[in-house]
């Protein structure tokens, strides 16, 4: 027998959609279908520029690189890096955080409610990030090398694998003591660090998933201190514009122009056709839309915005435009991608005026030898 | 890249042709109602969103692998668009036209994120499967889980969850 809930729900088999609605479609349908004429002038067009834009990739290419050419799902030797680091806070005082970098993204860790002292006082900090953001799988190659840095005395690992919606990952094995490497198997996992400080001890949880394909773009946004988005393929990043926006706690919000203009043509990040574009927003993000716009101005738009189902399908010239929304404002971000025909991809040269990606510390990152069999790490001065 | 050159690339892919009549005749009213919570009730917002989804779907026919998850994006993008101008508009109550006899669901609706309203309807109300939903609304099938999870507790215990004839 049903519940009352989902019997509540089936009222809305009830609902249809009006006349109106059913008469406006029709009628766009009938007007697309009596006017065949602009779509063979548009395959027409389309055949044409496919072709020149073809031939001009294969010129650019062969003239660039002497003819090489690199699978764009060829093999990837950074490793991740996992940074355990105490930052400060002017508000709260110093805090122990997080980060996975790799191929050019920053993401947070997930921090567990942690025990935490400065001098005397002691305190027990509960966060609301404990939970796992599961949407935020962040995408890596099988067998990448994890390396541990940063500043705490001791880091331990364990892999996790997910059971259910919400519940506890369960343990598959403690991470090596030494050459940690993402598993080989393609899936979705957590990896569960524990890292020591003098001041205390916290877990932090990364979920991941492991492919054994080409891991994509990455697309990273976070709000702290102010609102920042980096687009980075492989390890190049895209230089950003940032849209005019106010932020603030609804007070007294500090409202910036932006100044975004047009991008210069070699700040263009090249990605080939058919790469996925990984996002991942910071757990403060309420919520995000992706546009792609031809051209090159992200103020003065010529064409429509068209919807990014995360795919990078069509060839040309874009810019894509991030919309995120966080409690503290809304903010446009603006980023310049050239989409490379597949066929014609190549070793290529990236933006030479792109920035990377804003680093979440300016923090020295001591470099933490590997985990000895006794299970802890040791901090190399 | 102009506009021209892009909606001749268009056009010349080579995905299954759309018909649109029979496309609403299957999808239309399944769209409408999933908008309808989606938006908490707001049945004007749903309308427009539907007519856009559509209207976008024939500007693009016969280039979409997928063209009914495709218009589930696009609509509940549009609709979303709706609800944050409105927001700023300051909405009269009035505007929800919803049968009154829906007003208690429209009302627990409400109390839930918008996700989770539209991951709770295509999955109990269309009868989805996890992978379907995640499809409809472009998140990960994890994620829609967690949705899931957290409508069906609420909705039990905004609506009740004792077993009913």
């Amino acid at each position: 027998m049903p519940k009352r809930w989902e019997q509540e729900l089936d009222r809305l088999n009830d609902v249809k959609a009006p006349s109106s609605v059913r008469d406006r479609v029709t009628s766009d349908s009938h007007d697309h279908r009596n006017d065949p004429t602009p779509n063979r002038r548009q395959r027409t067009i389309a055949g044409v520029v496919a072709f020149a834009v073809f031939a001009l990739a294969l010129a650019f290419a062969a003239k660039a690189f002497g003819g090489r050419t690199v699978s764009p799902g060829g093999a990837v030797s950074n490793p991740a890096v996992f940074t355990f680091l105490v930052k400060d806070d002017a508000g709260t005082g110093s805090y122990p955080d997080a980060t996975l970098t790799f191929e050019g993204a920053v993401v947070g860790g997930n921090g567990a409610r942690y025990g935490w002292k400065v001098g005397n006082a002691a305190a027990v900090v509960d966060t609301f990030g404990a939970e796992f953001q599961l949407g935020n799988w962040v995408v890596l190659p099988a067998g990448t090398a994890i390396e541990v840095a940063g500043s705490a005395e001791t880091v331990t690992g364990w892999l996790d694998q997910p059971v259910g919606d919400s519940e506890p990952p369960s343990h598959l094995y403690e991470l090596p003591t030494s050459g940690a490497r993402i598993p080989g198997d393609a899936g979705r996992y957590v990896l569960e660090f524990t890292a020591h400080w003098p001041q205390g001890v916290r877990e932090f949880y990364f979920p991941i998933k492991v492919v054994t394909g080409d891991v994509g773009a990455s697309l990273t946004l976070q709000a702290t201190p102010d609102p920042t988005a980096s687009l980075a393929y492989r390890g190049a990043a895209a230089p950003v514009q940032v849209g005019g926006y106010c932020w603030g706690n609804g007070q007294s919000p500090t409202c910036t122009n932006g100044g975004a203009g047009p991008f210069a043509t070699d700040q263009y990040l090249q990605i080939p056709q058919r790469t996925e574009l990984n996002v991942y927003p910071a757990f403060e993000v309420e919520k995000y839309s992706l546009g792609l716009a031809a051209g090159d101005d992200p103020v003065h738009q010529t064409g429509p915005v068209l919807p990014f189902n995360g795919r990078f399908d069509e060839p040309g010239s874009f810019v894509l435009i991030l919309s995120a929304s966080w409690s503290q404002g809304d903010v446009q971000f603006f980023f310049p991608v050239e989409v490379v025909a597949t066929a014609s991809v190549a070793n290529s040269p990236q933006p030479t005026g792109g920035t990377e990606p804003r680093p979440q510390t300016t923090e020295p990152v001591p470099t933490v030898s590997p985990i000895p069999s006794g299970g802890s790490a040791i901090a190399v001065p | 890249m102009d506009v021209m050159e892009r909606e001749a690339r268009i056009g010349e892919a080579s995905g299954p042709t759309v018909d649109l009549d029979q496309l609403f005749r299957a999808e239309g009213d399944g769209l409408f109602r999933a908008l309808c919570a989606f938006t908490g009730g707001r049945a004007d917002i749903a309308e427009e969103a539907t007519a856009e989804a559509f209207a976008r779907l024939a500007a693009y026919a016969g280039t979409l692998h997928d063209p009914v998850a495709w218009l589930y994006r696009v609509g509940f993008r549009a609709a979303i668009d709706e609800v944050r101008k409105d927001a700023r508009s300051a909405p009269a109550e009035d505007d929800v036209t919803m049968p009154i006899e829906l007003h208690g669901l429209m009302d627990a609706l409400r109390e839930l994120s918008l996700n989770q309203r539209a991951a709770v309807v295509l999955r109990h109300v269309h009868g989805l499967e996890t992978a379907e939903v995640a499809d409809r609304m472009g998140i990960a099938r994890p994620t829609v889980r967690v949705h899931l999870h957290r409508a069906r507790k609420r909705l039990a215990d905004l609506l009740g969850n004792e077993e009913v004839e």
